[in-house]
């Protein structure tokens, strides 16, 4: 996993082991945006279910 | 929740807009921005992906982009500033019992982009049809641009340890706990910064 997941995840009180494949890839493309100057609403690190993800198991 | 944006509702409650009912998402907003605010999220809300649509204090578009299933963009330098971004959240997210989440609040980032904008206010259409709204009160939005991201940041740890607690706690199946918690989480969120802030924080259900 790149360092700028794993800053995004931190930031967003994500941890990242928690993040699918998918939802990985999903993150790339947003950091990508944020680097062309975009700033991105919501996203794949606002899905609460994150957050409670290991809870829930 | 927080008080109240100042100016007179152009509609009364109850009225009909293209986007549903005028309620208390609408308080303090002129007859053109709810006609053209409420026209909008009509269109956009049953979407399943995100559009982002920026009105000025005459109702006019000033700004609309269309986004993808959990995120739209905006670019550094749109026309926020004293003007109200809103923006549809489709169903995306599904909770830990797998059920689709229809009726989630504004995301961290939805805040610090129309607080950091310094924008008159933001709204979400959901696609289960709740309406949200915060609005900046007349003295400002009671924080600057660059200690949002604290503020915020705050306010989801204090939800987090909350409804962590509230899970960990649960006797029984705790996707039921979790699943509770992820439907609740943003909207929680906002509830506790509008209060922190003290500006106006306001859902409705629409049909």
């Amino acid at each position: 996993m790149n360092e700028d997941i794993i800053k995004k995840c931190q930031a967003a009180g994500v941890d990242p082991s928690v993040l699918t494949n998918d939802e990985i890839e999903e993150l790339k493309r947003e950091i990508e945006k944020e680097k062309q100057g975009l700033q991105v609403l919501d996203g794949v690190l606002s899905n609460p279910s994150l957050l409670f993800r290991k809870e829930a198991q | 929740m927080g008080g109240r944006a100042g100016g007179g509702a152009g509609m009364g409650r109850g009225s009909r807009g293209g986007g549903g009912a005028v309620g208390a998402t609408e308080r303090g907003l002129s007859k053109q921005e709810i006609k053209s605010l409420l026209s909008e999220e009509g269109a956009i809300r049953g979407n399943d992906f995100e559009t982002a649509v920026i009105v000025d204090n005459k109702g006019n578009v000033v700004f609309k982009k269309k986004g993808d299933k959990t995120s739209v963009t905006i670019p550094y330098g749109a026309p926020l500033k004293d003007n109200i971004l809103t923006h549809n959240h489709p169903a995306a997210y599904k909770d830990a019992k797998g059920r689709p989440m229809a009726n989630t609040s504004f995301s961290d980032k939805d805040i610090i982009t129309v607080i950091g904008g310094n924008a008159k206010g933001m709204r979400i259409i959901s696609q289960g049809g709740t309406r949200f709204s915060m609005t900046r009160p007349a003295s400002g939005w009671g924080v600057s641009p660059s200690k949002i991201g604290a503020k915020v940041a705050g306010a989801k740890k204090s939800v987090y340890n909350a409804l962590t607690k509230y899970v960990q706690n649960y006797k029984g199946d705790k996707s039921v706990a979790a699943g509770r918690a992820d439907q609740l989480y943003w909207h929680l969120v906002s509830k506790k910064l509008s209060k922190t802030l003290g500006y106006s924080y306001t859902k409705q259900k629409i049909k």
